[in-house]
């Protein structure tokens, strides 16, 4: 059997002794760096990347496996302590991670996303090594018209994120929309509401507007009830899962590993997506939707395995289409390159030996990563008991290194601070950062994409109904608009997203 | 810890460069009446900008000639990314540096000779800098999808010149090389109608290829090489005064008759205005001797089909001169004019 012999082939290179500890030291250093808190995927990548330079090829590509795995973990981590996204993925983990973690499970949520994301990562290297040809075919058919419609369908489904007020939330969301199209007009190149600032000519950066609207605005209201109980003075329940805990998660698990799956084909925005379409999902189908946003288990282990379940499957149009999904796939696209393997329709056939070595070396990568992170659970814990007065400068200073980092940029520092005051108003105004967040990052690829559409069909809208993926997304959205304005579901919906 | 990613792998990074950060703030006020000596010259940690992220051409070509340079002097040469602003942010920092050769910009077309037609108000000006050396230059090819029934140049300007209304051509983004490049031909062939689409990065734009959204497009021989081996992407021309090793039956621009053509993009280091001569003549003479290493040349031109100038710095500065005037012609085509 081909599929059999593939895997076969991959692990007999994934697994030399040599390369086991490239991938462990991965693991080991992007963990290690991502989870400081505000240095995401993204600055821990790109600070380790050089490193895997002068290694050999297929030792330096499964470090890499290995140091983006890390990263990403890392990134979960700090999205569950301390309420701080390190990629925009992580954003739907903040909302019952954290909230998880005030009530002292945070164990309870670091162990859920590890073993979910292990066995998405290993579902998902499967469905690789099965079917990566016919599913890039399909991943190629995702034009403007499929995008904007997708993208729209995103925007209405961001409005389950929020726990609080329907009215709140859509004010958020159009806010993001706004901030979003801060920068250079994608079609004349003419700058928007940049003030002169050069720095703001391709927008606000995600990780500044992360950590201020997270982090930093966390860390004030923690210093404006730092008489009251905080975070850190939490008693810490027991580390591992109790048995109604995996009696819940393990289904959401499953279900979050299927929406990742299917999502994370799409390049450019289906890894986001898939983690708040399978946040939506298990809202949904709870008997208990007014537990979400105060720390619902599912509500962590659905979006962690989809995230990672997208991840994963979004190699399959990088490597065979060349298209990175994310920035930093981006990065470890091109690390490829210098490694030698030019992502691109004949990289199987021609380098079958890297191809699947680095698939294996994926598993293997999310393998170690279970290893590495089960027994430093209780260390990142601990972390809690340390007294705020000394927890806050550390995470504040990391906030500023994190920030700076992506860019060498002061600037981004600035912006990341006043973000965070901002971010403050919101919370004393009963306002959610979540799908603020969502609109920031939607709103740019919705309009992009809504513009080159119209280029194509010079003016014509037809082209949205006329393409047949597009006109299902849309005849979707138009279901769930209808649903909103229907009275009977919206006394349902009520019931669903009002706290109780 | 800031980003400086060499310090990694760098083996004498570390500890030199704590050191040559206090020494290099006393010096730093002496450099401004005294200049430096060339005999001396590099003694304590040289930095490159790049103004690109991590990953990709420019960070790639910056990494290769700072460890070559480090090889060939034996000290520690950097990277460090100032990415932004199509080029801008990391140009208007070096721009702002000391004049004495401890700080190059890795520069490509953008920041050698667009920025200064693309943008009205930019953070430095062109005599900021002093030209160093042209490294290398990178070549395009232009693509078509099998679906447009054409194989040659010729027959694609047929096609366009009767019907060009109908169809688009996608770059990353306006006022990127690709699509500059693409209007200087439609005007030197003639003139041709044919939309543009904008996308954002080179990613998503293959994509519009393989999609059909596109009929047209100019990317780089690396991106498009597997996609025209793979039948998926029909290759017209590429640009360069020879033939892209890596695609040999493809024939270049000027052997179809268009001469003029240049795509891709050049990269080549500036220096910060008034660096003297000698030290910017010792560090072109470094980088040609990097650049002739034959493991970079199995690697990248072989392999990538980089092509290697390694000029002087008289030179470079010709090369500037022309190409600046054309760079004008360019933009003005284009219409990619920002403000």
């Amino acid at each position: 059997m081909d599929l059999l012999a593939n895997i076969m082939l991959g692990f007999s290179v994934a697994l030399t002794p040599e390369n086991l500890m490239y991938g462990f030291f991965g693991c080991l250093l992007g963990t290690a760096i991502g989870v400081l808190p505000g240095i995401g995927p993204i600055a821990t990548i790109s600070l380790l990347l050089p490193a895997t330079f002068a290694l050999p090829p297929i030792g330096g590509l499964i470090m890499l496996a290995g140091i983006y795995y890390g990263s990403q973990y890392g990134g979960s981590t700090t999205a569950i302590l301390v309420n701080m996204p390190g990629e925009s993925s992580a954003v739907v983990t903040c909302v019952d991670g954290y909230q998880m973690a005030r009530k002292g499970r945070a164990g309870a949520a670091l162990t859920i996303a590890a073993l979910g994301s292990f066995f998405a990562g290993t579902v998902a290297t499967l469905v690789i090594a099965g079917l990566a040809t016919p599913l890039a075919d399909i991943a190629v058919r995702f034009g403007p018209a499929e995008y904007t419609s997708l993208m729209l369908l995103g925007l209405l489904a961001s409005v389950v994120l929020a726990s609080g007020s329907f009215l709140k939330a859509l004010g958020m969301i159009f806010l993001g929309l706004l901030l979003g199209s801060v920068g250079t007009d994608v079609n004349s190149g003419m700058s928007r509401y940049t003030f002169s600032f050069f720095e703001l000519a391709e927008g606000i950066n995600f990780v500044p507007l992360a950590v201020g609207i997270f982090g930093i605005t966390e860390i004030l209201s923690n210093l404006e009830r730092r008489h009251q109980e905080t975070v850190s003075t939490q008693k810490v329940n027991r580390l591992w899962l109790s048995r109604k805990d995996l009696r819940q998660a393990a289904p959401a698990v499953g279900r979050g590993t299927i929406v990742g799956s299917i999502l994370g084909l799409i390049p450019g925005g289906g890894i986001l997506l898939s983690t708040f379409a399978a946040y939506a999902v298990e809202k949904k189908i709870s008997a208990h939707p007014e537990e979400f946003g105060h720390g619902a288990i599912q509500g962590v282990a659905g979006p962690e395995s989809a995230n990672n379940a997208a991840s994963q499957i979004s190699f399959i149009p990088m490597l065979t289409l060349g298209i990175p999904p994310t920035a930093s796939l981006a990065m470890m696209m091109w690390a490829m390159t210098i490694h030698g393997i030019q992502p691109g329709p004949l990289v199987m056939s021609a380098n079958p030996q890297l191809f699947w070595g680095l698939v294996a070396s994926m598993w293997v990568g999310n393998a170690i990563l279970v290893v590495l992170n089960l027994p430093l659970i209780g260390l990142w814990v601990k972390l809690l008991q340390v007294p705020y007065r000394l927890l806050f400068p550390a995470i504040l200073l990391f906030c500023g290194i994190g920030v700076y980092s992506v860019n060498n940029s002061a600037f981004d520092v600035f912006i990341a601070t006043l973000l965070g005051g901002f971010g403050y108003v919101l919370r004393k105004l009963g306002c959610e950062p979540a799908p603020f967040i969502l609109g920031f990052i939607i709103g740019p690829m919705l309009e992009q994409n809504l513009r080159r559409a119209m280029l194509i069909s010079r003016g014509d809208p037809s082209i949205f109904i006329e393409r047949p993926i597009s006109a299902v997304l849309l005849s979707i959205t138009a279901v769930m608009v209808l649903l909103l304005v229907v009275p009977a579901f919206r006394r349902t919906r009520q019931k669903a997203f009002q706290e109780d | 810890m800031t980003r400086k990613n060499n310090d990694l792998i760098e083996t004498r990074g570390w500890w030199s460069r704590g050191a040559g950060l206090l020494s290099g703030m006393a010096l730093a006020t002496a450099m401004a009446v005294m200049p430096a000596s060339a005999q001396d010259y590099p003694d304590k940690t040289v930095t490159l900008v790049v103004p690109y992220n991590p990953g990709g051409a420019t960070d790639t070509i910056g990494r290769i000639v700072a460890d070559g340079l480090a090889k060939v002097w034996d000290q520690s040469v950097v990277v460090e990314n100032k990415p932004g602003a199509g080029s801008n942010i990391g140009a208007a920092y070096v721009a702002h540096q000391p004049a004495d050769g401890y700080t190059l910009l890795v520069a490509t077309d953008p920041a050698l000779v667009l920025n200064q037609w693309v943008y009205d108000d930019l953070p430095y000006k062109a005599s900021d800098f002093d030209p160093v050396t042209h490294l290398i230059n990178v070549h395009s090819i232009l693509v078509v999808p099998p679906s447009l029934g054409v194989s040659t140049l010729e027959e694609f300007v047929d096609l366009m010149k009767k019907d060009g209304s109908k169809y688009n051509y996608g770059s990353p983004g306006v006022g990127d090389g690709s699509h500059i490049g693409m209007e200087w031909f439609k005007n030197e062939a003639g003139g041709f109608e044919m939309t543009h689409i904008p996308y954002t990065g080179m990613g998503p734009t293959v994509q519009g290829m393989l999609s059909g959204d596109i009929q047209a497009l100019i990317v780089s021989v690396v991106t498009a090489q597997q996609h025209i081996e793979a039948g998926k992407m029909i290759p017209l021309a590429v640009s360069g005064s020879v033939r892209s090793p890596m695609l040999p039956d493809v024939p270049t621009f000027a052997e179809q008759g268009y001469p003029t053509i240049r795509l891709g993009f050049s990269a080549g280091l500036l220096a910060p205005a008034g660096t003297p001569l000698e030290v910017r003549t010792k560090i072109a003479d470094a980088a040609r001797e990097a650049l002739s290493d034959p493991a970079f040349r199995e690697k990248f031109v072989d392999g990538f089909g980089y092509e290697v100038v390694s000029s002087s710095p008289d030179e470079f500065a010709e090369f500037l001169k022309t190409e600046s005037e054309v760079a004008r012609k360019k933009v003005e085509l284009a219409g990619a004019k920002k403000n």
